[in-house]
């Protein structure tokens, strides 16, 4: 059983944002104006979080830094745990995913995710005419009041092995990406099976720049960042 | 608002309820899930179309799906040379625009006051097409096609803008006038040092150091999702050879976060920090000699071609630009000059690149002679790692202009002055909408706007917003109504690019000469749109056969398939294929062979549509009769205009005012799409609002704190803005983003945030006379809150 | 109506009331999305009263050579007038059923079969996969209509318990992500 992870390379990102808004096309994420961004209400699965290290002297690298922040589907999810209806849950191949017709919109999965990627749906969507023609119809619409989050795109996933089984065939590496990995200009992004060795994703998370986000916590996340680099190194 | 237990109360209750009311069978899975879906799933065939997103120059070859009559997603085509099949955060959201609800329904004339969507009603397009045409037969009838004036923005590189331009010069007029655009000072810059009229580009993914001064290379370049991809090359795709990238600017853009190195200068003083260290460099004698002594002019004393001495760059750098000078001006501190000076020279592939901040900012011609000079001085020109020049596609002539009333219609003088007075600039349209609101020389009887919206997005908006006005016909051709259409009295609604065919040559910034073709992905328009091309062609018919003789194509079709059939006969180049096809093309081409693999011009139209274009991927380097077109054959390096930096700015008490393109809303559009308003800059996190960036000294100094709305004013005007303290500009600054502060734009954009470009002073660059976007000096107070925000 | 309760009620009382809005909100949101669970009412009338029985168990004509299934798309596809022209487009017989196919496929309007089955949305579920790749006989989640004389009229919903009770003795994936989206 694959055990899906993501590697995030911000040697080579450049804040663009061009996942932000592919993850939101593809997953039918609806349009906030700004009166619902302005009461932090707009839903982004996927956001730059910036880390600002203050001011520095000349010389130096520069104190900023954007973190690409997507769920970051931990083996040892603190989310999980305190759903109270089992709505979200961790399966065999590492998704963290979201049931949202389980799903009673308590939030305490939102207060329980260290990385604060779980998002609330606080109105229902609503697409003015005829925006509603551009849905994807590979991916459900949320309701009001549920919580949803990343799902490393699993639909596509779904595709993938629909397609490959007719096929007659196995998986390919290349067969499945998420839309964040697939559109990123500075190719910044891999996915693949962290458990094949020969996989892009497990190589680069082998890699001495790999980090996790909160180590310390003990969450054990899938998705592995890569610091930025030294000139000529 | 309800807490959580009672909610979990409802809850409880609903549950208990929907079971009394007998779904308990389809239980509340299905329940929730269906009662409020606004999915209604696509129906029909599925497929996939190849497109060219117009979103901005970059025009990035796309691949859409489509199901039906829908669009459904949007995707880079991977085969195609810009994109690669990766898009930018403005492609991704490029269905929000096709989609848009406030898209013009069809052709709308104005009945009221201007400045009001409310004034307009629907038209046919026959209807508008017979007015209009009829208005412009007439006023090339009296024998004055010369007050017919076309302004076009700075949009993509398709053949709306191009069949627009040659529609006003068969009709008889010369005020064909571009908006600026932000290579302009670039390619004045390659003008100036080489002799050839294009945009230079970089070639990025072979360097090994970069110095960026203030360009803005990782965020609204020319074509974005091209550059990107080449940065991470130069980070990541060569093993063991990471380039190191070092940026200079007041301010720590989105360009600075990713560099190795920020090294803030003070405003204005990036050509003079690139100068230190060329002055450093040639006083080490770290240059690349060789290069220098065979392909450079003007390092020594020389004359020019009229006899003049000119004098030579040393001496300037020696005399003007000496370490402990060029580190009060800057402010940067010697060692660190002298270390970048070092490291450039030595450092292999070198680049340095000028201060273009966007579409609509070109930065200072003297700043990108500085870098010119730097790269001149390290070999950066025409070789790998350095400073490339296109060649154009060898696409056919079109037919010949008319003659008659046409020919002495063209040769009536420019309102704009360009040329003549203006040398080296193209367009002067600032000077256009003074001589039109003055009636001078000539009064203007119809203004075309194609893809422009000059009245929002221009560095004199206001006097285009006044100029529009006392012209009795402006027409102009927009998807979604912009300022400028506002003021209009007819909008004819452009297509959306996913609605039509189209061609697009060579984006600014891209080495290759490539042709991208572009298939309608949905049979009919979302609204009553047509594509702005069309329409010329149709007005040609309309008006004068000399006129549609000039443009002989019944349809886009027919033109497209004109231009194929020239590229065809023309027997280079390839179709876009794989990584391993253009290996292959360049392998041949370099030994001298044309591997196109097509032989008739239908198998070119029909192999060129399957892979998204045609393109030549062989760069020959060294090519030094195509790319040094000076007088002396070298590349020239101007130690006179070098002498003249720009004056330190007074000490008023004012600040700087520092203008910045987010990528979301560069080139003035963008600010329509929710989705890219809710991502203005992740620095600051800032979204749906126009903030300003000061300093905390500077921010105590005037009692402001983080967060606080301030009054942003210049001599000219003011505009209100939230204040974010940070550390990541300068002191004595403020920086602003450029893109919000719509009037029109829809529901999205209309009234969000606020205009900076309306306080820009009328300065011009000295050396060349585009606008100096740098110049502004600019007060800031506390304010209260705009109208409608918290 | 729920949130005017709250507003107006006191805090003691708001709760019980609330959960009491929330019951009366449930039932009518309950009997509503019975009758229109599908989007539609729950029974449907054909255009043209087919008998399947003759069909499928007399003619031997396999299912889908009139619902082809589209690889992708949710639905197996309902009969093109087209394909029932390609016997029909001369009477067979003598049913005034059939006549309105005849004359349906000779004006070259269209008939609009009532589908049945609707796929929530959140629901992947590839026709595709389970007919071609796995070999699943069409009655085997559909068994009513190959006996059946009248045409269908009844919308029936095929629960998640029906594809578990499949997935589990197959060994087929029942993980939420498989399936759901």
């Amino acid at each position: 059983m694959a055990r899906w992870g993501m590697v995030i390379d911000l040697d080579r990102c450049t804040g663009c944002q061009a996942c932000v808004v592919a993850c939101q096309v593809e997953n039918n994420v609806p349009p906030a104006g700004s009166r619902d961004a302005a009461r932090g209400r707009a839903i982004s699965w996927l956001r730059l979080v910036p880390l600002d290290g203050g001011r520095e002297g000349h010389g130096t690298r520069p104190a900023l830094r954007l973190v690409p922040l997507p769920c970051q589907h931990c083996d040892l999810p603190p989310c999980t745990r305190v759903c109270p209806v089992f709505a979200t849950q961790k399966d065999e191949e590492g998704f963290v995913a979201q049931v949202y017709p389980r799903c009673i919109g308590c939030r305490y999965c939102t207060t329980a995710c260290p990385y604060t990627v779980r998002e609330f749906n606080w109105r229902r969507p609503e697409w003015p005419a005829p925006m509603e023609r551009s849905l994807s119809p590979d991916v459900s619409v949320r309701p009001r009041g549920v919580v949803e989050k990343c799902t490393f795109c699993h639909h596509r996933l779904q595709l993938a092995r629909d397609q490959a089984r007719v096929e007659g065939r196995q998986l390919r590496e290349q067969d499945y990406v998420p839309a964040c990995v697939q559109t990123c200009p500075a190719d910044a992004m891999a996915f693949g099976d962290l458990d094949d060795p020969r996989t892009t994703v497990a190589r680069l998370a082998r890699s001495p720049r790999a980090f996790r986000l909160l180590e310390d916590l003990g969450t054990e996340p899938k998705v592995i960042y890569l610091s930025k680099g030294e000139w000529g190194a | 608002m309800l807490s959580r237990r009672r909610f979990l109360g409802f809850t409880a209750g609903a549950a208990a309820g929907a079971a009394l009311g007998g779904v308990a069978g389809a239980g509340l899975r299905t329940l929730f899930a269906s009662a409020e879906s606004p999915i209604v799933p696509p129906r029909g065939p599925e497929r996939v179309v190849l497109s060219v997103c117009d979103l901005c120059p970059g025009g990035c070859g796309v691949r859409v799906r489509v199901i039906g009559d829908r669009a459904v997603r949007l995707e880079g085509n991977p085969l195609h040379p810009v994109s690669g099949g990766r898009l930018c955060p403005r492609g991704q959201a490029a269905l929000q625009a096709l989609y848009h609800p406030d898209r013009a329904e069809g052709p709308l004339r104005r009945r009221g006051p201007r400045g009001d969507l409310s004034s307009f009603e629907r038209a046919t397009w026959d209807e508008a097409l017979g007015e209009i045409g009829a208005r412009l037969a007439e006023i090339r009838a009296g024998g004055r096609p010369e007050a017919v004036v076309l302004v076009t923005g700075g949009g993509g590189a398709g053949l709306g803008p191009r069949v627009a331009r040659r529609f006003l010069s068969a009709y008889g007029s010369p005020n064909d006038v571009a908006l600026h655009r932000g290579d302009d000072a670039a390619a004045i810059a390659l003008l100036l040092a080489q002799g050839v009229r294009a945009a230079p580009a970089l070639d990025l993914q072979s360097a090994d150091y970069v110095l960026s001064l203030g360009s803005a290379l990782l965020e609204a370049w020319s074509a974005p999702v091209h550059a990107t991809r080449a940065y991470g090359e130069f980070r990541r795709g060569r093993t063991g050879r990471r380039g190191k990238l070092v940026h200079v600017e007041p301010r720590l853009s989105i360009t600075a976060a990713s560099a190795d190195e920020w090294i803030a200068v003070r405003p204005g003083t990036e050509g003079v920090f690139a100068l230190g260290v060329a002055a450093a460099i040639v006083g080490e004698g770290l240059h690349a000699k060789p290069f220098v002594a065979e392909r450079v002019a003007g390092l020594e004393e020389d004359r020019d071609a009229a006899g003049r001495t000119r004098p030579g760059l040393r001496s300037v750098l020696a005399r003007r630009y000496r370490l402990e000078q060029v580190e009060a001006e800057t402010g940067v501190p010697g060692d660190v000059i002298l270390r970048v000076a070092r490291e450039f020279a030595s450092a292999g592939a070198s680049l340095a690149i000028g201060p273009r901040k966007g579409p609509l900012l070109p930065g200072r011609l003297f700043d990108h002679l500085a870098a010119g000079v730097l790269n001149a001085l390290v070999g950066a020109v025409d070789a790998p790692g350095g400073v490339l020049v296109a060649d154009d596609p060898p696409l056919p002539p079109w037919p010949a202009l008319p003659g008659g009333v046409s020919a002495a219609g063209r040769a009536r003088p420019k309102l704009d002055g360009a040329g003549p007075d203006q040398p080296l600039l193209a367009s002067d349209p600032e000077r256009l909408a003074e001589a039109i609101r003055a009636g001078t020389p000539y009064r203007a009887e119809a203004l075309l706007l194609v893809d422009a919206d000059p009245a929002f997005a221009s560095a004199a908006p206001e006097t285009f917003a006044a100029a529009v006005q006392k012209v009795p016909l402006v027409v102009s051709f927009t998807a979604i109504p912009d300022d400028t259409a506002l003021l209009a009295d007819w909008i004819l609604p452009a297509s959306h690019f996913l609605e039509r065919a189209d061609l697009h040559t060579t984006p600014a910034g891209v080495p290759y000469p490539l042709v991208s073709l572009a298939r309608p992905a949905l049979l009919r328009p979302v609204r009553d749109a047509r594509p702005t091309a069309e329409v010329f062609l149709e007005l040609a018919r309309r008006i004068a056969p000399d006129l549609a003789a000039a443009l002989p194509w019944k349809d886009l079709d027919a033109l497209l398939r004109w231009e194929m059939e020239g590229l065809h006969a023309a027997r280079r180049g390839a179709v876009m294929g794989t990584a391993f096809d253009e290996a292959f093309v360049r392998m041949m081409e370099g030994a001298g062979w044309w591997a196109p693999g097509y032989r008739t011009p239908a198998e070119l139209w029909t192999r060129a549509h399957e892979s998204g274009g045609w393109w030549d991927p062989f760069y020959d380097h060294g090519d030094w009769r195509r790319v040094l077109r000076t007088a002396s054959g070298k590349v020239e390096l101007r130690g006179d205009l070098l002498d003249l930096a720009p004056a330190a700015p007074e000490r008023d008490g004012a600040l700087a005012l520092l203008l910045f393109e987010p990528l979301p809303i560069a080139g003035g559009t963008g600010a329509e799409l929710p989705f890219l308003q809710a991502i203005l800059d992740p620095g600051h996190e800032a979204h749906w609002e126009t903030w300003a960036e000061i300093h905390p000294e500077t921010a105590a100094r005037l009692g402001v704190s983080d967060r606080d709305w301030i009054r942003v004013e210049s001599p000219r005007s003011s505009i209100v803005a939230r204040a974010r303290l940070t550390a990541r500009v300068v002191p004595d600054a403020v920086a602003v983003p450029v893109g919000l502060g719509k009037r029109g734009g829809g529901r999205w954009a209309s009234g969000i945030g606020a205009n900076p470009l309306r306080l820009l002073a009328p300065a011009r660059d000295p050396l060349c006379g585009l606008p100096d976007f740098g110049a502004t000096r600019v007060r800031v107070a506390r304010a209260r809150p705009p109208d409608g925000s918290a | 109506m729920a949130s005017g309760t709250v507003a107006n009620g006191g805090v003691a009382g708001a709760s019980r009331r609330l959960w009491i809005a929330g019951l009366v909100a449930g039932a009518a949101i309950g009997a509503v999305a019975g009758l229109t669970w599908s989007g539609r009412p729950a029974t449907v009338t054909q255009p043209v009263a087919f008998d399947h029985r003759l069909h499928v168990r007399d003619l031997e004509i396999a299912c889908a050579t009139c619902h082809p299934f589209d690889a992708r798309a949710p639905f197996s596809g309902l009969p093109a007038t087209e394909s029932c022209a390609s016997c029909h487009a001369e009477p067979l017989g003598t049913s005034a059923e059939e006549a309105k196919v005849v004359a349906a496929a000779r004006s070259g309007s269209t008939l609009a079969w009532a589908p049945l089955h609707r796929q929530p949305p959140h629901v992947f579920f590839s026709h595709r996969l389970h007919v071609e790749a796995a070999r699943i006989a069409c009655d085997a989640c559909h068994p009513t209509f190959a006996d059946a004389r009248s045409p269908p009229a009844r919308v029936r919903a095929i629960r998640m318990a029906d594809c578990l009770r499949c997935h589990l003795r197959a060994g087929a994936p029942t993980r939420c992500t498989a399936c759901h989206r």
